[in-house]
């Protein structure tokens, strides 16, 4: 009886071990990794169809060349790839000239790195800082005041100072940036 | 009626054997089975792999398609950049136009302006000019702190101009709303 049943306990415990060795060595790796396959799959089917919108966006957009070129120029022109002064300063004086404006003084001073206020990233851009003295009247001012904030070039002005004359006529000290960069 | 005339040592037997049996049968079908789940699970890896092999063929050919749209795209981000630091500068720029206008709206016909200093740095607006009397300056000092654009109004100065029959004045704010 010991002796059976001791054949019977060795084979149950044989079989055990062949279980054992047969989910460790080879149903568990298999599992594994197919469970990391399958996460492979999925991200590079979800890399694919990105890569299909983009193929799809870019194809419409490349259908009408004109339409990105003249976005394009008008956003280079507004914020150029180099400081392009000279554009800013014809910019401006035509501004005065539209407005009867005395453009008595221009002065620039090239700052780099400014750092804008974005809360979303680190962006920091090229800067130059210009300051204006100009005279006329209060609705001229104003009207150039406007023509800056909508110019085909991107500028902020951080500083106004007005002041009446005797005259009549209003002296103005415009301070501000004009940006740049890639 | 059966009568089991073995003797209980072959009866013994017997049972251990069929008990034996009845195990090794049981254990033979869960190594089977065990067997059978391990093939299926490494044919399925093996057809995983094929798929991740399809895929990253077709996402190679088509990012060979996209590089015939490459200065395209470049153009796009290049522009796309340009927007963001746009964005982001603009979110901060004051329209200094729509204050000078509220200015003028709050402005009584009395009163007159001498200097005025608008700066963003700070966030404030300093403001010095004449009125006929006292109580034309607390008008305006009262229709600029009712405007969205100034805050913390500040009445600075008053004095008297005997000369002039005036008194002039200083008042400072700071900026409420930028646009």
């Amino acid at each position: 009886m010991s002796s059976s049943f001791r054949k019977i306990v060795l084979a149950i415990g044989a079989y055990l071990i062949i279980f054992v060795a047969i989910i460790v060595f080879a149903l568990k790796p298999s599992l594994d990794g197919l469970r990391q396959n399958r996460q492979k799959v999925s991200s590079k089917q979800t890399d694919l169809n990105q890569i299909y919108d983009k193929l799809d966006y870019l194809q419409k957009i490349s259908k009408n060349p004109q339409d990105l070129e003249s976005n394009e120029k008008i956003v280079n022109n507004y914020w150029p790839d180099s400081s392009d002064i000279s554009q800013f300063i014809i910019q401006t004086e035509n501004l005065a000239n539209n407005n009867n404006l005395v453009l008595d003084n221009v002065s620039i001073n090239e700052i780099k790195n400014t750092k804008t206020s974005s809360n979303k990233k680190d962006n920091s851009s090229n800067g130059s800082q210009f300051s204006l003295s100009l005279k006329s009247s209060y609705p001229s001012i104003l009207n150039f005041i406007k023509g800056m904030e909508t110019l085909p070039r991107f500028n902020s002005i951080s500083l106004i100072n007005l002041s009446g004359t005797t005259e009549g006529s209003i002296n103005v000290q415009l301070t501000g940036t004009v940006y740049y960069g890639k | 009626m059966v009568i089991n005339l073995l003797p209980p040592k072959f009866k013994q037997e017997k049972k251990v054997k069929k008990i034996t049996k009845m195990i090794s049968i049981f254990l033979t079908t869960v190594f089977i089975i065990l067997l059978i789940v391990t093939a299926s699970l490494w044919f399925a890896n093996y057809e995983t792999k094929k798929d991740i092999g399809t895929l990253n063929n077709k996402i190679a050919e088509q990012n060979n398609i996209l590089l015939h749209y490459k200065k395209v795209d470049e153009s796009i981000k290049a522009v796309n950049l340009k927007l963001s630091k746009i964005e982001s500068v603009d979110s901060s720029r004051m329209i200094w136009s729509n204050i000078i206008i509220e200015l003028s709206r709050s402005t009584p016909s009395q009163v007159q302006m001498k200097t005025l200093t608008l700066d963003q740095q700070n966030k404030k607006i300093t403001l010095t000019g004449y009125a006929e009397t006292r109580n034309d300056i607390a008008r305006f000092k009262e229709k600029m702190s009712g405007s969205k654009y100034f805050n913390n109004v500040t009445f600075s100065s008053s004095t008297r101009n005997e000369e002039e029959n005036n008194y002039s004045f200083s008042i400072s704010s700071k900026i409420g709303e930028i646009k």
